[in-house]
Protein backbone atom coordinates (compact mmCIF):
# COMPACT_ATOMS: atom_id res chain seq x y z
CA UNK A 1 0.00 0.00 0.00
CA UNK A 2 1.25 3.32 -1.04
CA UNK A 3 0.25 6.97 0.99
CA UNK A 4 -1.34 8.89 -2.18
CA UNK A 5 0.35 12.74 -2.27
CA UNK A 6 -1.03 15.78 -4.07
CA UNK A 7 0.75 15.25 -7.27
CA UNK A 8 -1.08 11.23 -6.97
CA UNK A 9 -4.51 12.53 -6.42
CA UNK A 10 -3.82 15.17 -9.64
CA UNK A 11 -3.13 12.52 -11.79
CA UNK A 12 -6.10 10.31 -10.98
CA UNK A 13 -8.22 13.40 -11.79
CA UNK A 14 -6.64 14.03 -14.79
CA UNK A 15 -6.80 10.32 -15.61
CA UNK A 16 -10.36 10.20 -15.27
CA UNK A 17 -10.89 13.47 -17.40
CA UNK A 18 -9.38 12.55 -19.84
CA UNK A 19 -5.85 15.10 -19.97
CA UNK A 20 -3.04 12.71 -19.61
CA UNK A 21 -0.90 12.16 -22.66
CA UNK A 22 -0.61 8.70 -23.67
CA UNK A 23 2.46 7.90 -21.84
CA UNK A 24 1.19 9.16 -18.36
CA UNK A 25 -2.60 7.78 -19.55
CA UNK A 26 -0.68 3.68 -20.06
CA UNK A 27 1.61 4.68 -16.05
CA UNK A 28 -2.11 5.60 -14.30
CA UNK A 29 -3.74 2.56 -16.26
CA UNK A 30 -1.17 0.16 -14.89
CA UNK A 31 -1.46 1.70 -11.88
CA UNK A 32 -5.11 1.81 -11.74
CA UNK A 33 -4.22 -2.65 -11.97
CA UNK A 34 -1.51 -2.80 -9.38
CA UNK A 35 -1.99 -0.36 -6.92
CA UNK A 36 -5.09 -0.34 -4.79
CA UNK A 37 -4.75 3.26 -3.29
CA UNK A 38 -4.69 5.08 -6.37
CA UNK A 39 -7.48 2.13 -7.68
CA UNK A 40 -9.67 3.97 -5.09
CA UNK A 41 -8.93 7.76 -5.99
CA UNK A 42 -10.07 6.97 -9.69
CA UNK A 43 -12.73 5.36 -8.41
CA UNK A 44 -13.28 8.38 -6.17
CA UNK A 45 -12.47 10.93 -8.88
CA UNK A 46 -15.38 8.95 -11.18
CA UNK A 47 -17.74 9.21 -8.70
CA UNK A 48 -17.20 12.91 -7.68
CA UNK A 49 -17.61 14.29 -11.26
CA UNK A 50 -20.51 11.98 -12.40
CA UNK A 51 -22.91 14.71 -11.43
CA UNK A 52 -21.35 16.45 -14.11
CA UNK A 53 -21.62 14.20 -16.82
CA UNK A 54 -25.58 12.96 -15.60
CA UNK A 55 -28.28 14.53 -18.25
CA UNK A 56 -31.47 13.73 -17.31
CA UNK A 57 -32.65 10.56 -17.83
CA UNK A 58 -34.13 9.77 -21.32
CA UNK A 59 -36.59 7.04 -22.79
CA UNK A 60 -34.31 5.44 -25.66
CA UNK A 61 -36.70 4.24 -28.91
CA UNK A 62 -36.89 0.49 -29.19
CA UNK A 63 -34.83 0.57 -32.28
CA UNK A 64 -31.92 1.32 -30.27
CA UNK A 65 -31.62 -2.10 -28.63
CA UNK A 66 -32.98 -4.23 -32.14
CA UNK A 67 -29.69 -2.41 -33.44
CA UNK A 68 -27.81 -3.44 -30.16
CA UNK A 69 -28.71 -7.02 -29.85
CA UNK A 70 -28.04 -7.38 -33.52
CA UNK A 71 -24.57 -6.76 -33.80
CA UNK A 72 -24.37 -9.55 -30.74
CA UNK A 73 -22.92 -12.83 -31.50
CA UNK A 74 -25.87 -15.19 -31.66
CA UNK A 75 -26.48 -17.16 -29.00
CA UNK A 76 -29.06 -19.97 -30.79
CA UNK A 77 -27.83 -22.37 -33.19
CA UNK A 78 -26.10 -25.45 -33.62
CA UNK A 79 -22.03 -25.01 -33.39
CA UNK A 80 -22.37 -21.04 -31.77
CA UNK A 81 -23.51 -21.78 -28.38
CA UNK A 82 -22.67 -19.25 -25.51
CA UNK A 83 -19.65 -21.34 -24.87
CA UNK A 84 -17.97 -19.60 -27.89
CA UNK A 85 -19.04 -16.33 -27.21
CA UNK A 86 -17.10 -16.40 -23.86
CA UNK A 87 -14.11 -18.13 -25.94
CA UNK A 88 -14.38 -15.14 -28.70
CA UNK A 89 -14.32 -12.73 -25.61
CA UNK A 90 -11.47 -14.47 -23.62
CA UNK A 91 -8.88 -14.76 -26.79
CA UNK A 92 -5.92 -12.98 -26.18
CA UNK A 93 -4.71 -13.07 -30.26
CA UNK A 94 -7.75 -11.44 -31.47
CA UNK A 95 -8.69 -7.44 -31.61
CA UNK A 96 -12.08 -6.75 -30.84
CA UNK A 97 -12.15 -5.59 -34.71
CA UNK A 98 -11.09 -8.89 -35.82
CA UNK A 99 -13.79 -10.75 -33.46
CA UNK A 100 -16.50 -7.89 -34.97
CA UNK A 101 -14.92 -9.24 -38.41
CA UNK A 102 -15.19 -12.95 -37.99
CA UNK A 103 -18.71 -12.75 -36.51
CA UNK A 104 -19.62 -11.45 -39.43
CA UNK A 105 -18.35 -14.03 -41.61
CA UNK A 106 -19.17 -16.94 -39.65
CA UNK A 107 -22.49 -15.81 -38.21
CA UNK A 108 -23.51 -13.97 -41.72
CA UNK A 109 -25.42 -11.78 -39.82
CA UNK A 110 -26.07 -8.47 -41.34
CA UNK A 111 -23.28 -5.95 -40.73
CA UNK A 112 -23.57 -4.08 -37.37
CA UNK A 113 -24.54 -0.42 -38.41
CA UNK A 114 -22.27 0.77 -35.52
CA UNK A 115 -18.61 1.68 -35.85
CA UNK A 116 -16.38 -0.91 -34.72
CA UNK A 117 -14.71 -0.34 -32.00
CA UNK A 118 -11.29 0.78 -31.78
CA UNK A 119 -8.66 -2.60 -30.66
CA UNK A 120 -8.13 -2.44 -26.62
CA UNK A 121 -4.54 -1.04 -26.27
CA UNK A 122 -1.90 -2.99 -24.66
CA UNK A 123 -0.17 -1.90 -22.06
CA UNK A 124 3.48 -2.99 -19.77
CA UNK A 125 5.02 -1.46 -16.79
CA UNK A 126 8.55 -2.96 -16.83
CA UNK A 127 10.07 -3.09 -13.84
CA UNK A 128 13.34 -4.45 -12.07
CA UNK A 129 13.29 -6.60 -8.79
CA UNK A 130 15.93 -3.67 -7.91
CA UNK A 131 13.31 -0.58 -8.27
CA UNK A 132 16.04 0.90 -10.23
CA UNK A 133 14.44 0.65 -13.79
CA UNK A 134 11.31 1.43 -15.04
CA UNK A 135 9.34 2.13 -18.16
CA UNK A 136 6.26 2.00 -19.63
CA UNK A 137 4.86 0.91 -22.67
CA UNK A 138 1.73 1.02 -24.67
CA UNK A 139 0.58 -0.74 -27.95
CA UNK A 140 -2.04 0.16 -30.81
CA UNK A 141 -2.09 -2.81 -32.69
CA UNK A 142 -4.39 -1.00 -35.37
CA UNK A 143 -1.38 0.68 -36.54
CA UNK A 144 1.67 -1.26 -35.08
CA UNK A 145 2.88 1.82 -32.91
CA UNK A 146 4.38 1.83 -29.34
CA UNK A 147 5.27 4.56 -27.30
CA UNK A 148 8.03 3.44 -25.08
CA UNK A 149 8.78 6.35 -22.00
CA UNK A 150 11.19 5.50 -19.42
CA UNK A 151 11.15 6.88 -15.87
CA UNK A 152 13.90 5.94 -14.85
CA UNK A 153 16.84 4.08 -16.70
CA UNK A 154 20.46 3.78 -16.47
CA UNK A 155 22.44 1.91 -19.24
CA UNK A 156 25.76 3.35 -18.25
CA UNK A 157 27.67 3.49 -21.58
CA UNK A 158 25.91 1.19 -23.65
CA UNK A 159 22.66 1.38 -25.01
CA UNK A 160 19.07 0.50 -24.15
CA UNK A 161 17.77 -2.27 -26.31
CA UNK A 162 14.07 -3.77 -26.47
CA UNK A 163 13.32 -6.90 -26.80
CA UNK A 164 9.72 -8.70 -27.18
CA UNK A 165 9.64 -12.30 -25.33
CA UNK A 166 6.80 -14.21 -26.89
CA UNK A 167 5.69 -17.88 -25.37
CA UNK A 168 8.34 -19.80 -26.87
CA UNK A 169 11.17 -17.98 -25.11
CA UNK A 170 13.21 -16.53 -28.14
CA UNK A 171 13.85 -12.46 -27.60
CA UNK A 172 13.68 -10.53 -31.02
CA UNK A 173 14.68 -7.49 -31.05
CA UNK A 174 12.28 -3.82 -31.13
CA UNK A 175 15.54 -2.16 -32.11
CA UNK A 176 17.59 0.94 -30.04
CA UNK A 177 15.51 2.58 -27.69
CA UNK A 178 16.26 6.11 -26.20
CA UNK A 179 16.91 5.98 -21.98
CA UNK A 180 15.55 9.26 -21.04
CA UNK A 181 13.24 10.59 -23.62
CA UNK A 182 10.05 8.21 -24.80
CA UNK A 183 10.86 6.97 -28.33
CA UNK A 184 7.82 6.14 -30.70
CA UNK A 185 8.59 3.15 -32.35
CA UNK A 186 6.83 1.45 -36.05
CA UNK A 187 7.28 -2.45 -34.90
CA UNK A 188 8.04 -4.28 -37.95
CA UNK A 189 5.18 -6.02 -39.49
CA UNK A 190 6.74 -9.78 -39.19
CA UNK A 191 7.02 -8.75 -35.44
CA UNK A 192 3.48 -7.57 -34.69
CA UNK A 193 1.71 -10.98 -34.23
CA UNK A 194 4.45 -11.25 -31.51
CA UNK A 195 3.01 -8.00 -29.29
CA UNK A 196 -0.08 -9.26 -27.60
CA UNK A 197 -1.44 -10.11 -24.17
CA UNK A 198 1.08 -12.36 -22.11
CA UNK A 199 4.05 -11.81 -24.20
CA UNK A 200 7.10 -10.10 -22.40
CA UNK A 201 8.81 -7.30 -22.73
CA UNK A 202 12.56 -6.51 -21.99
CA UNK A 203 15.57 -4.14 -21.60
CA UNK A 204 18.68 -5.02 -22.23
CA UNK A 205 22.19 -2.61 -22.41
CA UNK A 206 23.56 -3.60 -25.51
CA UNK A 207 26.15 -1.98 -27.82
CA UNK A 208 24.53 0.82 -30.42
CA UNK A 209 24.13 -1.33 -32.58
CA UNK A 210 22.42 -3.75 -30.77
CA UNK A 211 22.95 -7.19 -29.42
CA UNK A 212 25.82 -9.42 -31.58
CA UNK A 213 23.92 -11.49 -33.53
CA UNK A 214 20.51 -10.12 -32.59
CA UNK A 215 20.94 -11.52 -29.34
CA UNK A 216 21.11 -10.05 -26.21
CA UNK A 217 24.73 -10.17 -24.51
CA UNK A 218 23.81 -8.20 -21.33
CA UNK A 219 21.42 -8.58 -18.15
CA UNK A 220 17.79 -7.68 -18.63
CA UNK A 221 17.39 -4.68 -16.50
CA UNK A 222 13.61 -4.36 -16.81
CA UNK A 223 10.96 -6.43 -17.88
CA UNK A 224 7.17 -6.87 -17.75
CA UNK A 225 4.48 -8.61 -19.22
CA UNK A 226 1.95 -7.21 -21.83
CA UNK A 227 -1.67 -6.50 -20.82
CA UNK A 228 -4.65 -5.49 -22.50
CA UNK A 229 -6.91 -2.72 -21.12
CA UNK B 1 -40.77 4.87 6.94
CA UNK B 2 -40.99 0.70 6.29
CA UNK B 3 -37.08 -0.48 5.61
CA UNK B 4 -38.28 -1.32 1.95
CA UNK B 5 -39.56 2.20 1.11
CA UNK B 6 -36.43 3.25 2.11
CA UNK B 7 -34.77 5.29 -0.59
CA UNK B 8 -31.32 4.24 0.94
CA UNK B 9 -32.58 0.26 1.22
CA UNK B 10 -33.73 0.18 -2.66
CA UNK B 11 -30.80 1.99 -3.67
CA UNK B 12 -28.83 -0.80 -2.08
CA UNK B 13 -30.75 -3.43 -3.74
CA UNK B 14 -30.88 -2.08 -7.46
CA UNK B 15 -27.13 -1.53 -7.40
CA UNK B 16 -27.15 -5.39 -5.93
CA UNK B 17 -29.30 -6.64 -9.01
CA UNK B 18 -27.22 -4.61 -11.42
CA UNK B 19 -23.87 -5.53 -10.07
CA UNK B 20 -24.88 -9.30 -10.40
CA UNK B 21 -26.26 -8.90 -14.22
CA UNK B 22 -23.03 -7.14 -14.94
CA UNK B 23 -20.73 -9.63 -13.86
CA UNK B 24 -23.34 -12.02 -15.64
CA UNK B 25 -22.98 -10.40 -19.13
CA UNK B 26 -18.90 -10.81 -18.15
CA UNK B 27 -19.60 -14.07 -18.49
CA UNK B 28 -21.08 -14.04 -22.12
CA UNK B 29 -25.02 -13.87 -20.87
CA UNK B 30 -26.61 -12.40 -23.77
CA UNK B 31 -30.30 -11.88 -21.21
CA UNK B 32 -28.22 -10.42 -18.18
CA UNK B 33 -27.23 -8.01 -20.69
CA UNK B 34 -30.39 -6.71 -22.03
CA UNK B 35 -31.64 -6.72 -17.90
CA UNK B 36 -28.03 -3.88 -17.27
CA UNK B 37 -29.90 -2.40 -20.79
CA UNK B 38 -33.18 -2.06 -19.11
CA UNK B 39 -32.05 -0.61 -16.36
CA UNK B 40 -29.19 1.81 -17.10
CA UNK B 41 -30.26 2.54 -20.97
CA UNK B 42 -32.24 5.95 -19.80
CA UNK B 43 -29.64 7.39 -17.30
CA UNK B 44 -26.86 6.48 -20.04
CA UNK B 45 -28.94 8.10 -22.82
CA UNK B 46 -28.73 10.80 -20.41
CA UNK B 47 -24.97 11.07 -20.72
CA UNK B 48 -24.91 10.71 -24.43
CA UNK B 49 -27.14 13.74 -24.90
CA UNK B 50 -25.00 15.83 -22.51
CA UNK B 51 -21.99 15.17 -25.28
CA UNK B 52 -24.17 14.86 -28.36
CA UNK B 53 -27.10 17.17 -27.71
CA UNK B 54 -27.95 15.91 -31.35
CA UNK B 55 -30.53 12.97 -30.83
CA UNK B 56 -29.82 10.79 -33.64
CA UNK B 57 -25.58 10.92 -32.82
CA UNK B 58 -26.72 10.52 -29.54
CA UNK B 59 -28.50 7.31 -30.08
CA UNK B 60 -25.00 6.15 -32.36
CA UNK B 61 -23.01 6.96 -29.20
CA UNK B 62 -25.04 5.09 -26.62
CA UNK B 63 -25.25 1.79 -29.41
CA UNK B 64 -21.71 2.10 -29.55
CA UNK B 65 -21.17 2.46 -25.29
CA UNK B 66 -23.54 -0.48 -25.37
CA UNK B 67 -21.71 -3.28 -27.58
CA UNK B 68 -18.58 -1.48 -25.44
CA UNK B 69 -19.96 -2.74 -22.13
CA UNK B 70 -20.91 -5.82 -23.47
CA UNK B 71 -17.12 -6.74 -24.94
CA UNK B 72 -14.75 -5.03 -21.75
CA UNK B 73 -17.67 -6.41 -19.43
CA UNK B 74 -15.33 -9.37 -17.90
CA UNK B 75 -13.40 -6.96 -16.96
CA UNK B 76 -15.40 -5.23 -14.42
CA UNK B 77 -14.56 -5.98 -10.98
CA UNK B 78 -17.54 -6.05 -8.42
CA UNK B 79 -15.62 -4.90 -5.21
CA UNK B 80 -13.29 -1.97 -6.81
CA UNK B 81 -16.14 0.13 -8.71
CA UNK B 82 -19.85 0.78 -8.61
CA UNK B 83 -21.57 -0.39 -11.41
CA UNK B 84 -23.14 2.79 -12.55
CA UNK B 85 -19.74 4.01 -12.26
CA UNK B 86 -18.25 1.89 -14.13
CA UNK B 87 -21.26 1.96 -16.85
CA UNK B 88 -21.29 5.88 -16.81
CA UNK B 89 -17.22 5.88 -17.43
CA UNK B 90 -17.41 3.29 -20.29
CA UNK B 91 -20.14 5.53 -21.56
CA UNK B 92 -18.59 8.85 -21.48
CA UNK B 93 -14.79 7.55 -22.58
CA UNK B 94 -16.61 5.79 -25.79
CA UNK B 95 -18.68 8.73 -26.77
CA UNK B 96 -15.88 11.43 -26.03
CA UNK B 97 -13.48 8.63 -28.46
CA UNK B 98 -16.51 9.60 -30.77
CA UNK B 99 -16.15 13.39 -30.48
CA UNK B 100 -12.46 12.98 -30.82
CA UNK B 101 -12.66 11.25 -34.11
CA UNK B 102 -14.82 14.23 -35.78
CA UNK B 103 -13.04 16.88 -34.71
CA UNK B 104 -15.67 18.40 -32.36
CA UNK B 105 -13.24 18.88 -29.28
CA UNK B 106 -13.10 21.99 -27.59
CA UNK B 107 -12.42 24.36 -24.67
CA UNK B 108 -15.87 26.57 -25.78
CA UNK B 109 -17.51 23.33 -27.01
CA UNK B 110 -19.87 22.94 -24.24
CA UNK B 111 -22.18 25.87 -23.61
CA UNK B 112 -21.66 27.71 -20.24
CA UNK B 113 -25.69 28.09 -19.65
CA UNK B 114 -26.19 24.51 -20.22
CA UNK B 115 -23.59 23.20 -18.06
CA UNK B 116 -25.20 21.15 -15.02
CA UNK B 117 -28.37 19.52 -16.11
CA UNK B 118 -31.82 20.73 -14.91
CA UNK B 119 -32.62 18.73 -12.31
CA UNK B 120 -35.50 15.89 -13.03
CA UNK B 121 -38.70 15.52 -10.66
CA UNK B 122 -36.97 13.81 -7.81
CA UNK B 123 -38.40 10.57 -6.56
CA UNK B 124 -37.06 9.11 -3.14
CA UNK B 125 -34.02 7.60 -4.83
CA UNK B 126 -33.02 10.70 -6.92
CA UNK B 127 -32.90 12.39 -3.43
CA UNK B 128 -29.53 10.52 -2.94
CA UNK B 129 -28.17 11.81 -6.29
CA UNK B 130 -29.36 15.64 -6.12
CA UNK B 131 -27.45 15.63 -2.69
CA UNK B 132 -24.37 14.50 -4.81
CA UNK B 133 -25.31 17.23 -6.67
CA UNK B 134 -25.03 20.03 -4.52
CA UNK B 135 -21.76 18.82 -3.27
CA UNK B 136 -20.40 19.14 -6.49
CA UNK B 137 -21.83 22.02 -7.25
CA UNK B 138 -21.14 24.04 -4.39
CA UNK B 139 -17.81 22.86 -4.83
CA UNK B 140 -17.24 23.88 -8.47
CA UNK B 141 -18.39 26.77 -7.60
CA UNK B 142 -15.96 27.64 -5.51
CA UNK B 143 -13.45 27.56 -8.13
CA UNK B 144 -11.95 30.30 -10.31
CA UNK B 145 -14.43 30.21 -13.27
CA UNK B 146 -12.41 29.16 -16.25
CA UNK B 147 -11.14 26.51 -14.56
CA UNK B 148 -14.17 25.25 -13.55
CA UNK B 149 -15.55 26.02 -16.79
CA UNK B 150 -12.45 23.86 -18.24
CA UNK B 151 -12.97 20.86 -15.65
CA UNK B 152 -16.42 20.72 -16.98
CA UNK B 153 -15.28 21.15 -20.69
CA UNK B 154 -12.67 18.74 -20.06
CA UNK B 155 -15.01 15.80 -18.84
CA UNK B 156 -18.04 16.44 -21.02
CA UNK B 157 -16.33 18.10 -24.34
CA UNK B 158 -12.90 16.42 -24.40
CA UNK B 159 -11.16 19.34 -24.68
CA UNK B 160 -7.61 19.32 -23.96
CA UNK B 161 -4.58 21.19 -22.14
CA UNK B 162 -3.40 22.55 -25.10
CA UNK B 163 -7.06 23.99 -25.98
CA UNK B 164 -6.91 25.32 -22.53
CA UNK B 165 -3.49 27.34 -23.19
CA UNK B 166 -4.46 28.57 -26.86
CA UNK B 167 -7.14 29.71 -25.35
CA UNK B 168 -5.80 31.75 -22.50
CA UNK B 169 -2.74 32.70 -23.92
CA UNK B 170 -0.57 30.82 -21.24
CA UNK B 171 2.25 28.34 -21.27
CA UNK B 172 0.92 24.56 -21.37
CA UNK B 173 2.57 24.51 -17.98
CA UNK B 174 0.84 27.45 -16.27
CA UNK B 175 -2.33 26.23 -17.52
CA UNK B 176 -1.15 22.10 -15.81
CA UNK B 177 -0.33 23.58 -12.78
CA UNK B 178 -3.60 25.67 -12.59
CA UNK B 179 -5.88 23.23 -13.45
CA UNK B 180 -4.06 20.49 -10.85
CA UNK B 181 -4.25 22.79 -8.07
CA UNK B 182 -8.16 23.36 -9.17
CA UNK B 183 -7.98 19.51 -8.95
CA UNK B 184 -6.54 19.37 -5.30
CA UNK B 185 -9.29 22.34 -3.97
CA UNK B 186 -12.05 20.60 -5.75
CA UNK B 187 -11.35 17.32 -3.81
CA UNK B 188 -10.75 18.69 -0.33
CA UNK B 189 -14.38 20.75 -0.72
CA UNK B 190 -15.89 17.70 -1.64
CA UNK B 191 -14.59 15.58 1.34
CA UNK B 192 -14.61 18.24 3.78
CA UNK B 193 -18.65 18.51 2.94
CA UNK B 194 -19.44 14.64 2.55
Amino acid sequence: MTMLNEEDIAVAGEYVLGLLDPSADALAAARVATDAEFSAEVEAWRQRLQPMIDGNDTPVSPDVWHKIAAALPKQSGQDISGGNVRLWQSLSGISTVAAAIMAVILLQQPAPVVLPEPAAPLIAALGSETGRASLTARYDSDNGQMLLTPVSLDTGELYPELWIIPADGKPRSLGIVSGDSPSQISINAKLRDFIDQGATLAITPEPETGGPGGQPSGPILASGKIVSI
Amino acid sequence: MTAIHDPVDIETARRARLTDALVRTGEGDRSAFETVYKATSAKLFGVCLRIFPDRAEAEEALQEAYLTIWNKAASFEAGRASPISWLVTVTRNRAIDRLRSKGKTGFTALDEATEIADPAPLADAQMLIASDNRVLNGCIDDLNQRDAHFIRCAFVAGATYAELATSEDEPLGTVKSRIRRALIKLRSCMEGLS
